[in-house]
C-alpha cells in the first residue's frame, strides 16, 4: 500500500514528458551500420556491412571522467599521423602529431587500412593481417527470422570483389589472424577457425562460452577472455579473472585476478592484455591496466586517471592509444605515462595505428 | 546460449540491425523513463538514451553468456545519465528548476514540481535506486545488478532517499527498511 503510494507519487511527478513515439525507430535507425555504396561491377557486395559492431577493436566512446577530463594535453615526442573517425559517420581523417592538426579524409570508414591507404567499413579485427581484404558476416535470411546459418563475406579491399562462404552456423567474428578467421559460432558455442580462401571451417576444440569464460581475443596462439563467476546478474561476485587459453594444448590458465570488475579492451603487439580494472564504485569506471605476465599487472595511469568502460584501445609501436567520444585521445607510453594528446580533430576515435 | 534472446544477441553481434531492434527496442521506452527520471529533461533523456544505445550496440561483444539484456542495457543508460549529470548543463537544470505546465490540477502541479525539484537534489546513487525500484518497478536484485552494488546497499540508498523525500511523499519512513 505504502509502496503503491510512493510509486504513484513518483509517476505523477515524472510522467510529464512522455517519450516521443518515434524515438525507438530513430534510435535503431541511427545505429551506425555502414552501408557501402553499390558497386558498378559485378562485385555487388551486400550493403549490410556492419561497421558499428565495433565489437572488439572499436569499442565505442572513451569517456574520461572526473579529474582525468580536466587534464592538460601534452605533446608527444615523435611525429606521425593518427587515423581518427567518429561514430556518427560525419568525420574520418588524420590527426597530425605532435601539433594536433586535423586533415579530413575523402570518405568515411571505421578502420584505416594503412597497407593500402584506404578506409574500411569494418572494425580492424575483421581486416586481414595484410590489409588486402576484410570480412563480415551476414545471416542467411536477410528478410527476417532467425536462422542458424550465415554467410561469411570476404571482400577484396581494393576491387571490392566479394567471395561468399556459407557457414554451418551463425555467429560473430573474433579476429582475422594469419592462420585464419576465428569465429564464435552460436548454436553450439564453439570457436571455429575458418580458412578465408576456401571457406572451410573446423572447430578448434574450445568452447566459446565454456567454463564461464567468454573468449573475445585471439592472438599468437592464445585466446583471452574474462570469467564471470556469478553470471551477469551477480556482478559483485568476485574474484573476476582474465583467462588465457593455450590453443595448442587447450589449457586455460587464470592470468590475472581482481576483486573488482574487469573489462578486456584488447591486446598489445606483444599479446599482452589491456584492461580496465573497476574502481569498486558503481559508476562503471576504473583504471587502465596492462597485464605483463601471469598475475603481474601495471597501472597505465595515475590514480586519478579514471576511464569509463566504454572506450577504444589500440596498440602500436608508439604505445597504447585510448580514445572515445567525450574524452579526447590519450596515449600511454612507459616513458611518458598516460597523457592526453593535443588534438583539434572533430573525430576522436582512433581508427588504426599512428603512421 | 540457445535461448531466443541469445540467438538474437549473436545476430546483433554480427551486425544485424533488426536483431538489435528486437533485443533493445522493447527497452527504449523504459530506458527513456529511467533517463528521464534521472535527468528530468526530455532532450537530455533522449540524448542519453541515444548514446546508451550506441554504446550498447558497440559493446554487444561484452554481454555475458546467458545473461539478460535488460540489466545490462539499463546499466549503460544509468551510466550515461551519470555522465550527463556531471556535465555543466545539469547544474543549470538542477538550479533553475524549470517546470512544465499542463492540464493538471493545480495542487498536483505544485506537488509534482516540488517532488521533481527534490528529486533533482538527491545524490545520484539514491535517485538511481529510487527510480529503478519505484518508477520502473524493477526487483531489488535487478536494481543491484544495474547499479553494481549489493542488495543491502540498494535498500539503504532507497531508505535514505525516502527519508529525504518524506515530506513530499506522505510516506512513513518504515515504508522501506
Amino acid at each position: 500500500m505504502i509502496h503503491d503510494r510512493i510509486r504513484h507519487r513518483l509517476a505523477s511527478a515524472l510522467d510529464v514528458e512522455p517519450m516521443d513515439p518515434a524515438l525507438r525507430a530513430r534510435i535503431v535507425a541511427s545505429m551506425p551500420i555502414y552501408r557501402p555504396r553499390a558497386q558498378s561491377s559485378a562485385a555487388s557486395w551486400v550493403p549490410q556491412v556492419i561497421a558499428a559492431a565495433l565489437v572488439v577493436a572499436v569499442v565505442a566512446g572513451l569517456v574520461f571522467i572526473g579529474r582525468a577530463q580536466r587534464q592538460q594535453t601534452a605533446s608527444v615526442p615523435f611525429a606521425c599521423r593518427l587515423p581518427v573517425t567518429n561514430a556518427n559517420r560525419t568525420a574520418s581523417g588524420f590527426l597530425s602529431l605532435p601539433d594536433g592538426k586535423y586533415t579530413p579524409a575523402n570518405g568515411y570508414g571505421i578502420t584505416y587500412d594503412a597497407a593500402l591507404g584506404i578506409w574500411l567499413p569494418v572494425p580492424s579485427s575483421w581486416v586481414a593481417p595484410n590489409g588486402r581484404a576484410f570480412a563480415y558476416v551476414n545471416r542467411l535470411d536477410a528478410t527476417g527470422g532467425i536462422v542458424d546459418t550465415a554467410m561469411l563475406h570476404i571482400v577484396d579491399a581494393v576491387t571490392r570483389s566479394d567471395t561468399v562462404w556459407l557457414l554451418p552456423q551463425s555467429g560473430a567474428i573474433i579476429r582475422w589472424n594469419v592462420d585464419g578467421i576465428y569465429f564464435n559460432a552460436e548454436s553450439n558455442a564453439e570457436t571455429l577457425l575458418i580458412n578465408p580462401a576456401t571457406g572451410e571451417s573446423h572447430p578448434i576444440g574450445i568452447k566459446t562460452r565454456g567454463q564461464g569464460t567468454w573468449w573475445t581475443e585471439v592472438q599468437n596462439g592464445y585466446a583471452w577472455g574474462l570469467t564471470f563467476p556469478g553470471g551477469y546478474d551477480s556482478l559483485n561476485s568476485a574474484p573476476f579473472q582474465l583467462m588465457r587459453l593455450d590453443l595448442s594444448t587447450g589449457e586455460a590458465s587464470p592470468w590475472y585476478t581482481s576483486q573488482t570488475e574487469l573489462r578486456l579492451l584488447g591486446l598489445d603487439l606483444e599479446g599482452r592484455a589491456i584492461l580496465i580494472e573497476g574502481s569498486g564504485s558503481s559508476d562503471g569506471s576504473g583504471r587502465p591496466i596492462a597485464v605483463l605476465a601471469q598475475n603481474k599487472a601495471v597501472h597505465l595511469g595515475t590514480a586519478d586517471q579514471i576511464f569509463s568502460w566504454d572506450q577504444i584501445a589500440i596498440a602500436d609501436s608508439h604505445g597504447y592509444w585510448f580514445s572515445g567520444a567525450m574524452g579526447g585521445i590519450w596515449l600511454y607510453t612507459p616513458a611518458g605515462g598516460l597523457r592526453r594528446v593535443k588534438s583539434e580533430s572533430p573525430a576522436d576515435m582512433v581508427a588504426g595505428p599512428c603512421i | 546460449m540457445g535461448d531466443p534472446e541469445g540467438r538474437l544477441l549473436e545476430l546483433a553481434r554480427s551486425g544485424d540491425r533488426s536483431a538489435f531492434d528486437a533485443l533493445v527496442g522493447p527497452l527504449v521506452e523504459p530506458g527513456y523513463r529511467l533517463a528521464y527520471g534521472l535527468l528530468q529533461q526530455r532532450e537530455a533523456a533522449e540524448d542519453a538514451l541515444q548514446e546508451a544505445a550506441f554504446k550498447a550496440w558497440s559493446k554487444l561483444g561484452n554481454v555475458r553468456p546467458g545473461s539478460s539484456i535488460r540489466p545490462w542495457f539499463f546499466a549503460i543508460v544509468a551510466n550515461q545519465c551519470r555522465s550527463a549529470r556531471r556535465g555543466r548543463w545539469w547544474w543549470v537544470v538542477k538550479l533553475a528548476s524549470p517546470e512544465l505546465q499542463g492540464n493538471w490540477p493545480e495542487d498536483q502541479i505544485v506537488r509534482g514540481a516540488d517532488l521533481r525539484r527534490a528529486l533533482r537534489l538527491l545524490p545520484t546513487e539514491r535517485l538511481e535506486a529510487l527510480v529503478l525500484y519505484y518508477y520502473l518497478d524493477l526487483p531489488l536484485e535487478e536494481v543491484a545488478a544495474i547499479t553494481r552494488v549489493p542488495i543491502g546497499t540498494v535498500k539503504s540508498r532507497i531508505h535514505r532517499a525516502l527519508e529525504q523525500l518524506r515530506p513530499l511523499l506522505d510516506a512513513p519512513l518504515e515504508a522501506f527498511v
